[in-house]
């Protein structure tokens, strides 16, 4: 069933729609949580907040945007008042990651730069974070990540070509070792 | 072009998201700028680590958290039918009993309803067992107790317990409508029929909930009520955080399909 119609069944009346449209959402929106704040337990408070959230403004979504689009930009709202209130001194984004690592196992066949890569995101200034979790971790287009952020594309392409480019700063130790993988030439040719 | 301007085009050539002209520019000089095309390789490896970055999933406890926050919402927007409901003795039910038990209801459910003892232990114990018992060792033991073992205190402390649940609850559940410790000694006994008997729910279940709902903090269940959730018997319990004196959060234990559910929710600071 897509979502629109389960909105339409939970304005009817039908309470379990909308229970169906959390279920079917919620790891989308921890994810994003997680990302944004870097806390899991924050992130597990907020999720709920969200959706919450969601069950009075829900009759305002018109269908203009994808529904998902729509509760992207509910939820980033939302992450973005939190980290203005939260008090800069609980902010501890490097280290908390550790505490929502995928599993063990999992963990074990994470690379060194995905770690590097990860602790540096959650570094960055939450307006560039949030514009490379949504292209470069959810892969949505330019065009979508405008409609959630709500600002011109230009800005969406220079806020993510400077997170790129701080990310990739972060990762400098590592510049040697690609500069001895990859030479002009076969970057042309791939 | 310079290097800089360059620079600034690579991430959107990376997404294919620059125009014919200016993608042509930058492959010209990508072809020439070994220091240009090092960044673009950089760029490309920052890109290429988030590719398969796994989606982080809610915990299971915070799943059930957040389904009953959804379901308490969802149940207060509908005056008809409150999910939580007091439950009723079973022989209450009988007619031959309503009209006695609508005289005596009031203090006979004010007993019922007192569960545990607030001057409990206060020790730091990770969960204390009601009353200081120990939990049932088998499954044999599983009913919980309507009172567990310890005299009901005075009015005065029975009252205030029963506030504090209530808060915890409303704190938790917002617009939930179970009943409020006035409420409670005030309905007839007519309305529905919770055979305690029914619930495969025990003591060692409230516990799990408990540590559940306070997160594997050190914590104490402070009192507890029989109840109806989705149709199925189940308990709603008072918990206090013993390193947090004053922080209580409601849980809820129940079963389904013969699973046991917990359920809980955080109430707001």
């Amino acid at each position: 069933m897509a979502d629109r119609e389960l909105i339409d069944r939970y304005l009817h009346g039908d309470g379990p729609a909308f229970s169906e449209l959390v279920r079917r959402h919620q790891h989308l929106v921890y994810n994003l949580c997680c990302r944004i704040v870097g806390v899991p337990e924050e992130a597990e408070d907020l999720t709920q907040e969200i959706f919450i959230r969601l069950l009075d403004k829900v009759s305002s979504w018109r269908g203009e945007a994808k529904f998902t689009t729509w509760l992207y930009r509910l939820a980033l709202n939302h992450c973005r008042d939190h980290l203005r209130r939260r008090r800069p001194e609980t902010v501890e984004p490097p280290d908390s990651l550790a505490d929502f690592k995928p599993g063990p196992e999992q963990q074990a066949e994470t690379n060194d730069i995905r770690d590097r890569v990860e602790k540096a995101l959650a570094a960055l200034p939450p307006d560039w974070r949030t514009v490379v979790f949504l292209r470069d971790v959810e892969g949505l287009s330019y065009n979508e990540i405008a409609d959630i952020l709500e600002v011109e594309l230009g800005t969406i392409k220079s806020r993510l070509a400077r997170a790129r480019s701080a990310l990739a700063d972060a990762l400098n130790p590592l510049r040697g070792d690609i500069l001895e993988q990859i030479s002009p030439s076969e970057h042309q040719r791939g | 072009m310079s290097c800089e301007e360059i620079k600034e085009l690579l991430s959107s050539y990376i997404d294919k998201e620059l125009t014919v002209a200016q993608e042509k520019l930058v492959e010209a000089h990508l072809l020439d700028c070994r220091d240009c095309a090092a960044a673009l390789a950089r760029l490309q490896q920052v890109v290429g680590a988030f590719a398969d970055m796994p989606q982080l999933k809610l915990p299971e406890a915070a799943a059930d958290r957040l389904a009953a926050a959804i379901d308490a919402r969802l149940a207060a927007g509908q005056e008809t039918t409150p999910v939580w409901r007091t439950p009723r003795r079973r022989w209450f039910a009988h007619p031959a009993f309503v009209s006695v038990a609508a005289s005596v209801a009031a203090a006979a459910i004010a007993v019922f309803f007192w569960k545990a003892p607030a001057q409990t232990n206060k020790s730091n114990i990770m969960l204390q067992t009601p009353a200081g018992q120990a939990a049932p060792e088998g499954r044999k033991n599983r009913k919980p107790q309507d009172t567990w073992g310890v005299s009901a205190p005075d009015a005065a402390t029975r009252k205030a317990i029963n506030v504090q649940l209530d808060q915890a609850v409303a704190g938790a559940l917002p617009g939930m409508d179970y009943g409020n410790a006035n409420k409670r000694t005030q309905k007839t006994p007519a309305d529905e029929d919770l055979g305690v008997s029914d619930s495969a729910v025990d003591a060692r279940d409230m516990e799990e909930a408990a540590k559940i709902a306070a997160n594997n903090a050190p914590a104490r269940i402070l009192n507890s009520v029989s109840a109806r959730y989705g149709g199925q018997p189940a308990w709603i319990v008072l918990v206090e955080r013993t390193d947090k004196p004053g922080y209580f959060i409601g849980a809820i234990v129940g079963q389904k399909d013969g699973r046991v559910l917990y359920r809980s929710t955080r109430p707001r600071p």
